[in-house]
């Protein structure tokens, strides 16, 4: 929950149905309301209908290059962090994108976002 | 010098035929990643592992690749390059660095024909070796990316007989022929159930029973060292 009492909302935009599924279920356990999307006309859809904190996607993703030029410029998106975990890397950047190396790692960095 | 080695192929052999080809063997030192030989040409040399395990990859037009085969101590790489002298369609790259003995194709060809022992050892592994491409085959169709790299670590560690392997989950994935976002989700949940560790490069096997566990029923098939399960309907 953030500062405003409103439960956070991450959107995971991957394509593969199991990774997916498998992804959702590595956040469930936390207090997030999660959402799916498969691309990133999908992604700009739902953020249409409510305010999303945070994307969690990966770069082999085939959108993913799409993705992140339209984030980058969207009014409202542009400001929205994209999460990628990625266990070889150390916490660092990928372009726009933050990479986590632990799926537990998002909450602290909400935390952070949200403070 | 035979005793000190852990190459089955090599061990296995009769004491005179050893003698025979000791000469032509020359011990490397193998680095992870390295690449033997590509795919459209025909492999200079032939490789005995010790500690080291090769894998041979398919190779697609847009980049992507999968490990069709793993070669450890129990075998040779490669052995097509013996039983069909054409070149490759396949590339052999080191997986897990380590010694080898390496021994030029042609040698070992000649050697081959010359003694009986050699031979029936190598086409006793061509045997086994083809029998691993047909199981894994129809595993990469059949099952779950939890049980292949479940039985991908298992055939890995078995041929390095450590617990721990320095391996990066894009190269997990590599191997694989997956995206490493699926590396990573399916190792977590390795990892949370306790049957192995990871951090940055470094995998560790916790609990092996739980590993198999989660392998599919190709790993009775494929294990090395174990009589082999198999399963007819």
């Amino acid at each position: 929950m953030d500062n405003s009492g409103r439960i956070p909302t991450i959107l995971i935009v991957e394509d593969i149905d199991w990774i997916r599924s498998a992804m959702r279920k590595a956040i469930a356990r936390q207090e997030y309301r999660v959402a799916e999307a498969t691309n990133d006309a999908e992604a700009f859809a739902f953020a249409e209908l409510q305010p999303l904190d945070l994307i969690l996607t990966e770069e082999e993703l085939p959108t993913f290059k799409d993705l992140m030029a339209v984030l980058h410029q969207h009014p409202t998106l542009g400001s929205v962090p994209v999460v990628i975990i990625n266990p070889d890397a150390e916490d660092a950047r990928l372009g726009d994108a933050y990479l986590l190396a632990d799926y537990a790692d998002i909450s602290s960095f909400l935390a952070v976002l949200n403070r | 010098m035979k005793e000190m080695l852990t190459n089955k192929i090599l061990t296995g052999l009769r004491d005179a035929e050893f003698d025979r080809l000791m000469p032509l063997l020359h011990p490397v030192s193998l680095s992870t990643g390295e690449r033997l030989s590509e795919a459209g040409e025909a492999a200079p040399f032939v490789y005995f592992p010790e500690s080291c395990v090769i894998s041979c990859l398919a190779n697609m037009q847009d980049g992507k690749s999968a490990e069709v085969g793993m070669i450890g101590l129990e075998g040779v790489a490669d052995i097509t390059g013996l039983v069909k002298p054409r070149p490759a369609v396949h590339s052999l790259n080191v997986s897990i660095g380590g010694s080898a003995l390496r021994v030029r194709t042609d040698d070992l060809e000649r050697e081959m024909l010359r003694s009986e022992g050699l031979q029936q050892s190598l086409l006793g592994y061509a045997a086994e070796y083809v029998t691993q491409l047909y199981q894994r085959s129809a595993c990469a169709i059949f099952h779950m990316v939890e049980q292949r790299f479940a039985v991908w670590l298992l055939l890995l560690t078995d041929r390095t007989r450590e617990a721990v392997i320095q391996i990066t989950q894009e190269r997990i994935a590599d191997h694989l022929g997956v995206r490493r976002a699926g590396v990573t989700v399916v190792a977590l949940h390795m990892q949370a159930a306790g049957a192995i560790s990871y951090r940055r490069g470094n995998l560790r096997i916790d609990n092996r029973e739980m590993l198999e566990a989660m392998a599919c029923e190709c790993y009775g098939t494929l294990a090395i060292g174990r009589p082999r399960q198999t399963t007819y309907m």
